[in-house]
């Protein structure tokens, strides 16, 4: 039998994973696991933030996952990874100089032009940090192009929190603002307590010209899409990312469907007024 | 005048595909059921029921087939394989027309974006022979969603019976035209009467659609889906239904990854790994069925996905009838219902 190199009829399959290798894994929490992974043939993964990819473990599946980096950072991508099922779990096993099969990426992706000029502000919510962290770190890596810069991050625990470090890379930037809380805090922790949407009450918004990015499980973002309408930001400059059980990534195989949208093509990022006529969407 | 086939030539036909290198399935009985499956001599074919229980779609869309084989070396190197065999060319002899006409409409799906290869290299080796329908029972509803049964959408070759038992036959197209002339045996005789069913038509397409746009959270849904246990059975024997999945299987060292049917009745199919599911109640995946189906697919790529075969009416172990449904909601039954009232706490 021909092997994938040999065989041009395998490459153009969409259902075959490209190689990639990871150059660099650690622990974010006790759940989440950290990769940065290279494609092995040399070609970069051609993504934008907020985009998703299906790994690979080979001979046991595959999983959807979100690009939690942004292009902007070099020719790797990287990827946050709770361990939930099967694949998650042996994903778990692996570290750097592992090999994990990667197909995509897949789906819209953040429109970082779209909101070009304008103060951005990010609902972030337990998992939902990794998409968001994708655009966050554009925002950041392009910062002359955005005004105001502000970031919510919630966790249920301080043990939940993803991006520690990070986070407190963030607080230290003069040119945004960060404010993190935490549903259930312990003793260690000095910090804002209780659910995110208590952050509104400690920022300004600027209704007219910001847009709001939510990433998070849904109940956070029925709430967060509250406040932020509350303030008086435009529907339209409501950007959510949405979850969905994506499978073949090629809008065929029915798992992602909303209505009549495939999540894993046109979404999985949509504005408030698009995903509100959907109704089934969160 | 018209192109005729004896009856009796049916034979030949089989012997002479056959010899033509094409493997032949048609209708046969297995036990008490009658499904699609290969035969060596005409004398093999159940011609005279309805319809068979399952569809031609699993000579489209297999049950399982494998997209990709694995192999992993004793230093732990994967390699990936190619899966792709040439499909075995078939003829599918005495296929129905609401088989034949739910190949185009799936086509539309697996054409949209990206080319699904393994979906259009068998629909390319597979022709259909249909024979018109002569009789129909109560589940029957071709003639609601635009087909009949005599429609010649999706097929190649049509056959059509006559009063005195033989096939008028029609070829379709260029691969109909080069499949007919493979036939043994065909004469040049005068019209004659045919013997094509009457099928009623059962609901209003336009008003059920209406309908559906209205009721999306009508209790109606609830109601109706009560009894359904999410077995899946109408989405396997649907002829359109073709959602699916995709697994691995069998040990690291040498795997494959197959794509195999799945269902939007199951509740997994929608399960998030978190343990939300945006369609938590059977009542949410009852809906999707009825909506992807009369809404959102004409919607999206504008063909109903139903061809009104009636095998999900018959298949449902707890008769609850699509056919039933769609005429309650074009009747304007779900509009009826109070959308408060008689809310059930869940």
């Amino acid at each position: 039998m021909t092997t994938l190199s040999e065989s041009p009829v395998l490459q153009e399959s969409p259902y075959v994973p490209r190689f990639g290798t990871i150059v660099e894994s650690r622990m974010l929490t006790a759940q989440e696991k950290f990769f940065r992974i290279v494609m092995e043939d040399g070609r970069p993964l051609d993504y934008k933030p907020g985009q998703f990819v299906e790994v690979s473990i080979f001979g046991i599946g595959e999983a959807p996952i979100s690009i939690c980096s942004s292009p902007t950072q070099g020719g790797f991508f990287e990827l946050t990874v709770r361990k939930a099922g099967m694949v998650t779990a042996k994903m778990h096993e692996l570290n750097t100089g592992d090999t994990v099969g990667i197909r995509g990426p897949f789906g819209n992706g953040f429109d970082p032009a779209a909101i070009k000029g304008q103060n951005v502000l990010f609902v972030a919510g337990g998992l939902g940090l990794a998409p968001a962290r994708g655009l966050i770190r554009w925002v950041f890596d392009r910062r002359a192009d955005y005004k105001d810069v502000t970031l919510l991050v919630g966790a249920r625990t301080p043990a939940d929190l993803l991006f520690r470090d990070e986070i407190k890379e963030w607080q230290s930037r003069p040119d945004c603002q960060t404010l993190v809380t935490v549903d259930r805090a312990d003793e260690t922790w000095t910090g804002n307590k209780g659910v995110i949407t208590r952050l509104f009450r400690k920022i300004k918004i600027d209704p007219a010209n910001t847009f709001a990015v939510i990433v998070g499980p849904p109940i956070m973002f029925k709430f967060a899409v509250l406040e932020v309408l509350s303030e008086g930001v435009p529907e339209n400059h409501v950007i959510c990312s949405l979850e969905r059980r994506m499978k073949c990534g090629l809008g065929k195989c029915g798992h992602c469907q909303i209505r009549n949208v495939y999540v894993c093509q046109e979404g999985p990022v949509f504005t408030y007024d698009f995903v509100k006529k959907l109704r089934e969407g969160i | 005048m018209s192109r005729l086939l004896p009856r009796a030539n049916l034979e030949g036909v089989v012997a002479a595909l056959r010899s033509a290198g094409y493997r032949v399935v048609g209708p046969v009985r297995r036990g008490s059921l009658v499904t699609y499956d290969e035969i060596s001599s005409a004398a093999d074919l159940a011609l005279d029921v309805i319809i068979t229980r399952d569809s031609i779609k699993k000579f489209v869309l297999p049950r399982t087939e494998v997209v990709a084989r694995f192999n992993r070396d004793a230093a732990g190197k994967v390699s990936v394989l190619d899966a792709t065999a040439a499909p075995q060319p078939t003829v599918i002899l005495g296929c129905r027309p609401c088989d034949a006409a739910a190949l185009p409409i799936d086509d539309l799906v697996f054409a949209w974006d990206s080319t699904d290869r393994f979906w259009f290299s068998r629909r390319e080796a597979v022709r259909l022979v249909t024979i018109a329908c002569a009789n129909c029972d109560e589940s029957c509803f071709c003639t609601s969603v635009g087909g009949a049964p005599d429609s010649p959408e999706g097929s190649d070759v049509l056959l059509t019976e006559t009063a005195a038992g033989d096939y008028e036959v029609q070829a379709l197209g260029e691969r109909g035209a080069e499949l007919l002339a493979k036939f043994p045996g065909l004469r040049d005789a005068p019209a004659a009467d045919r013997r094509v069913a009457a099928v009623p038509q059962r609901f209003d397409l336009s008003a059920a659609v209406t309908a559906l746009e209205k009721n999306f959270e009508s209790p109606f849904w609830r109601q109706t889906a009560l009894r359904c246990v999410g077995c899946g059975c109408c989405t396997f024997v649907c002829p359109t239904c073709h959602c699916f999945d995709l697994v691995d299987e069998g040990p690291a060292y040498h795997s494959e990854r197959r794509r195999n049917w799945d269902a939007c009745q199951m509740k997994n199919f929608t399960l998030h790994a978190s343990g939300h599911n945006p369609r938590p109640w059977q009542e949410h995946r009852y809906r999707q069925r009825i909506m992807h189906k009369f809404l959102y697919y004409p919607s999206r790529l504008g063909r109903t996905l139903c061809t009104g075969c009636g095998r999900c009416v018959r298949a449902c172990p707890v008769n609850l009838s699509l056919l039933q449904v769609v005429s309650d909601l074009a009747a304007g039954r779900a509009n009826a219902l109070p959308t408060s009232a008689g809310e059930v706490k869940k």
